[in-house]
């Protein structure tokens, strides 16, 4: 294990210069886009999009700063880009004066810039693949798409580039290096008969398209050699000099070679990665997989060579997620709060080798390190948890998690993943299936790069009980909008209840994907992806293009949305209307509409908070939410995505509880109008789980099946105190451990601030399941005594959880 | 069988080896000034009014059908514990939670199953049940019953315990023991009396008992500032100790994190005044009991 030390002076500047920076809205590509664009009118998809990229890559702005690494995203330190050709029309309303940030701050347009967006709009405003699948969409339904996505029951996903959840494996590139890939593409070439059919002769497009790509970031690499090579010729300080110099003729050498040291390892990894993220303008959820496995062996090597100590191998690593902070998303008003700008770009660790065996490397202490000593949202770090996995690995994880303050690194579930790809991807290999499992996006597994992006748009399943309450019309917009299923104050039974809102959900999943899917052919259709097809496998061998379905395997899914709030509005009014007939549904739906507002409504609300909630290992409740995840997996699975193929639904929240929840009126879970949904996709709903860390664990692991879905996502909060030792370490492993065997995939334990327990101090009603862990002493955090309570806050001593 | 329980609380990480789940039993012999749980003393269940958290909304003032609310002339809310018979109507409807019922009849077989639940975390982390109070043995029947289904179901059970009980209810229960967690609070017998309301006679005599039945026993000394930490307190803690031949002693450091639960029974906290150890303070009883003693000494 790599001592602990603390960030160099050098990388602390570096990192301080870009937390300072504003967000600066980049246009150059959208100038080079349109020129190009011009250039290229009446000439296949594929050429167009490689014609660009060469001359974008060409002609962009390049600049070397004091990072070891070069490779940005933008022209500026902290860039977003627009993404014109996918969707555009709300750009000009960022123009009109809204204020829209992603997580590194506001963004900052001038005047150009400006100019260059309205123009953008001019041309592309009808074109776009969103304005597109509006007018297909609305041509054949009558349904205003608009009108449908104000109610907050659908987040669709092909306003962002359609890669956005894929990995193209950085790394493993970067060892092999770009001219195998142009070897393999003349290889190709060659093999296609000498005839002239539509099918060949798009192949022989597409693979041209792909070897101008590939050639497009090589020559890019050396532009920045040259550059390199001028500073060195006027910079006056030996030592800086001398990096230059040594930049340079990394920068020579790959992308296009095999990496040959560690430095050249992570350089070519870094330009790879950002050169995908740049052909799509987009670096949300654009994975970087495991980049420790195969650059190991040139850290070793370098490291029995004498060539390389741990310090300088981290303050390389720390340069590359430095560059990687630099690389921001231009979200919507909708993506603002959507996703919080977030791009939930991770980088995963641990898992197995190709034999099963334990898949943890040097490397990835070094890498924990590194983030331990930046404390960086993005890059963020996934471990993925075997039961091979070194203990001294994983009590450096529970020192990044105490120190950071991040919730990093997450784990997964090594061996539901794997299950999952066998279930899911029959002709997987068992090797690849082990060795090349890694977290996609957010808690999404995927499988490198062999499958392609299961991202679709996000499905809210509490709103469809709130349409069917309201027999058809959404309540946040007054709008009718889903089906007449019955006035539910007719409903003899629980069951005609749970009917409607099933039938709701067919009906408006089905408009939801009907429309999504659309949007996504239409990206397929007009901006193939030539750089990261090229670098993807089996996309050179079928000589088919990734947004075509080009790679080995591959599925696209509805994210799943405000299940736990779905079963615990159910599980109350079953208790409640049904069951013990305390209510009825009309005076639920009277107090829904007051937002518990009042005496009456506030007693029913109290009801309504009482009812069976989940989270506490209770199987009233548990078993709605067991069953409702499994619907939604059989409807979904129904509806194929846009390559024809069915879709597997995914179960994370990001940050969609917000969007979602501050367009859902009160729920009969006693949850008030606008707040947020339950976070994750098993969280529990706040201040409900009051049976313990276990309990919620136990009902987690079992509502979700996450062999089916791939991702389930559970956030839980410790007091840093919690990790003071090794026994509680200890513990804190033996619960994920745990968890996993149960049939978790995916958890994540954030330390309680300060911040949590003031707010818990103003708001108490909220923090209820916080308790306070002495031996032998039980009470709750709200329940202490003021005075006391601003003690804790002081001296941080006790173990916490909620 | 059924008995009194305030609290069966999962994941507990400091009331033994491993993830535990701790069973908080109502009822107690002693009553120590400092005790960090006053709700355990009572072996009835008993209604918490917690004030800071009380929204004045008036909802348990109609509820109650004895009256025993009340709202003063200056609108806040009086409790009048004479009349209110702790039937939980109150506890039932508050919607901030200040009102709660500590205390509920619970089944052995509802316990042990309750434990059970956790299996796998214990398997994982080397953990198990851990009967606590209150004084458990005040209900010996009852715990060796949840014990006895504990140790069939293969887990493994700490009683945490004063000692303060007829050596025949202990000595019933002990076989479905692992091991035992005991609390000696000080070694002059009159202290103790004066400290606790018990004399130590019996505690020294059942733990004597114990050990010579070869059970492991784990030693812990709540240390209450200008209590039981004199020189001569530690000294005779020391001696004693060393007789038995024990070799490990955890401290248990006073906190005040109870005190919120004595006003919310309208009981008076006499250690109100008091403050937290320093940790120097703490260093200083545990260097001497190593050194001079020859004790390994843990803090909890």
């Amino acid at each position: 294990m790599p001592e602990n030390f603390e960030l160099s002076s050098r990388m602390k500047k570096i990192k301080e210069e870009i937390l300072d920076s504003p967000v600066y809205v980049d246009t150059e590509r959208i100038r080079t886009l349109l020129e190009s664009y011009r250039e290229t009118e009446g000439l296949p998809p594929a050429e167009r999009r490689a014609a660009y990229l060469e001359k974008y890559l060409a002609e962009k702005t390049l600049s070397i700063d004091d990072n070891p690494l070069v490779g940005d995203f933008g022209k500026y330190k902290v860039s977003a880009m627009p993404w014109i050709e996918i969707s555009c029309r709300w750009m000009s309303k960022n123009l009109e004066g809204y204020r829209l940030h992603n997580t590194m701050g506001e963004y900052v347009i001038d005047d150009d810039a400006m100019r260059d967006i309205q123009e953008a709009v001019r041309v592309w405003g009808d074109k776009c693949a969103y304005s597109r699948a509006r007018e297909i969409f609305e041509d054949a339904t009558g349904i205003d798409w608009a009108a449908l996505g104000k109610t907050g029951m659908y987040i669709d996903g092909c306003g962002l580039p359609l890669p956005s959840v894929i990995c193209p494996e950085p790394a493993q590139m970067a060892v092999k290096g770009l001219r195998t890939q142009l070897e393999k593409i003349a290889a190709r070439e060659k093999s296609l008969p000498p005839i002239g059919t539509i099918e060949t002769t798009k192949q022989r497009i597409l693979l041209k398209a792909m070897r101008r790509s590939l050639q497009a970031v090589i020559n890019w690499a050396h532009r920045y050699a040259a550059l390199a090579r001028k500073m060195a010729k006027t910079e006056k300080n030996p030592a800086r000099k001398k990096e230059l110099i040594q930049m340079a003729q990394v920068l020579d050498w790959v992308p296009e070679n095999p990496a040959r040291n560690f430095h050249e390892g992570i350089q070519s990894t870094l330009l790879l990665y950002m050169a995908s993220v740049i052909e799509m303008s987009c670096p949300a959820g654009l994975a970087i997989g495991n980049i420790t496995r195969p650059l190991n062996p040139l850290y070793l090597q370098d490291r029995k060579k004498g060539k390389i100590t741990d310090k300088q191998a981290i303050e390389l690593i720390q340069g590359f997620f430095a560059k990687i902070m630099g690389a921001t998303i231009y979200a919507s008003n909708v993506w603002s709060t959507a996703g919080q700008g977030f791009n939930a770009c991770r980088i995963s660790m641990g898992g197995y080798t190709a034999k099963g065996d334990d898949g943890t490397t040097e490397l990835d202490y070094l890498l924990l390190e590194a983030q331990r000593q930046m404390k960086v949202i993005e890059p963020g770090l996934a471990c993925f948890y075997t039961d091979k996995m070194p203990e001294e690995f994983l009590f450096k994880c529970m020192e990044l998690i105490r120190d950071s303050g991040l919730g990093q690194p997450q784990f997964h579930n090594t061996d539901k993943t794997i299950e999952r790809w066998l279930y899911n991807c029959p002709g997987v290999s068992l090797a690849d299936a082990r060795e090349r499992s890694v977290v996609g996006s957010c808690v999404v597994s995927v499988l490198g790069n062999l499958t392609n992006p299961p991202w679709e748009g996000a499905f809210n399943v509490a709103k469809m009980l709130e349409i069917a309450l309201n027999n058809g019309i959404d309540p946040y917009t007054g709008k009718k909008v889903g089906l007449e299923t019955g006035d539910p104050a007719t409903f003899t039974s629980y069951q005609e209840l749970h009917d409607a809102v099933r039938k709701q959900l067919v009906y408006l999943l089905g408009q939801c994907r009907f429309f999504d899917s659309t949007g996504f052919a239409l990206q397929a259709e007009i901006l193939p992806q030539t750089f990261t097809s090229a670098v993807i496998d089996n996309c050179i061998e079928t000589a088919t293009d990734l947004s075509e379905g080009g790679q080995r395997f591959g599925e696209m899914g509805t994210i799943i949305v405000g299940n736990i709030d779905l079963a615990n509005s159910l599980a109350a009014i079953k208790k409640l209307v049904f069951d013990d007939k305390v209510l009825s549904v009309n005076q639920l739906k009277k107090a829904l509409q007051a937002d518990f507002q009042g005496k009456e409504y506030s007693r029913i609300q109290s009801l309504c908070l009482q009812a069976p909630k989940y989270g506490n290992d209770d199987p009233y409740v548990d078993d709605i939410a067991r069953e409702w995840f499994d619907i939604f997996y059989e409807e979904a699975t129904k509806l194929p995505d846009c390559m024809g193929k069915p879709s597997v639904p995914e179960a994370y929240s990001h940050s969609l509880h917000w969007h979602t929840g501050a367009r859902t009126k009160a729920l009969p879970s006693g949850r008030k109008s606008g707040l947020a949904l339950c976070d994750g996709s098993v969280s529990a709903q706040a201040g409900t789980d009051n049976s313990g860390p276990t309990a919620l664990a136990r009902s987690a692991a079992r509502v979700l099946d996450t062999v089916k879905y791939s991702s389930n996502h559970l956030n839980m909060k410790f007091h840093p105190s919690v990790f003071k030792d090794e026994e509680g370490m200890r513990k804190v492993i033996a619960l994920i451990k745990s968890y996993f065997d149960l049939g978790g995939y995916h958890v994540q334990f954030n330390c309680i601030s300060n911040e949590t327990l003031v707010a818990a101090q103003r708001n108490p009603e909220k923090y209820k399941n916080l308790t306070v862990r002495v031996a032998g002493f039980s009470a709750y955090f709200v329940r202490l005594d003021k005075g006391i309570q601003d003690e804790i806050i002081r001296r941080t001593m006790l173990n916490f959880q909620n | 069988m059924d008995g009194m329980v305030f609290d069966v609380q999962n994941f507990s990480l400091n009331d033994g080896p491993g993830i535990r789940t701790t069973i908080f039993f109502k009822g107690c012999p002693l009553r120590c000034s400092w005790c960090s749980n006053p709700e355990s003393q009572n072996a009835q269940e008993e209604l918490l009014y917690y004030k800071n958290l009380c929204l004045s909304c008036y909802s348990c003032v109609e509820a109650c059908p004895q009256g025993a609310n009340k709202i003063k002339k200056d609108k806040t809310l009086f409790l009048d514990r004479s009349a209110c018979r702790v039937c939980g109507i109150c506890a039932k409807i508050c919607p901030s939670g200040a009102r709660v019922i500590s205390g509920k009849r619970r089944s052995a077989e509802e316990i042990a199953a309750a434990s059970t639940k956790d299996s796998l975390f214990y398997r994982n982390s080397g953990g198990g049940v851990t009967l606590s109070g209150g004084e458990p043995l005040m209900q010996a029947e009852f715990v060796r019953e949840i014990a006895a289904k504990l140790k069939k179901k293969g887990l493994h059970c700490i009683l945490d315990t004063s000692g303060y009980a007829p050596w025949k209810k202990l000595h019933e229960v002990l076989p479905y023991i692992d091991l035992l967690y005991w609390d000696i609070k000080c070694i002059d017998p009159s202290k103790h009396k004066r400290l606790t309301g018990v004399s130590n006679n019996l505690i020294i005599s059942n733990l004597k008992k114990t050990l010579r039945l070869g059970k492991k026993v784990v030693f812990r000394l709540p240390l209450i500032p200008g209590t039981n930490d004199s020189d001569s307190d530690i000294e005779q803690m020391g001696i004693f100790l060393r007789r038995l031949g024990i070799g490990h002693v955890g401290l248990l450091p006073y906190h005040n994190l109870g005190a919120g639960k004595y006003k919310a029974l309208d009981k008076v906290y006499f250690l109100s005044s008091k403050k937290n150890y320093k940790r120097e303070e703490i260093a200083r009883i545990s260097k001497r009991l190593e050194t001079e003693y020859g004790l390994s000494v843990s803090i909890v």
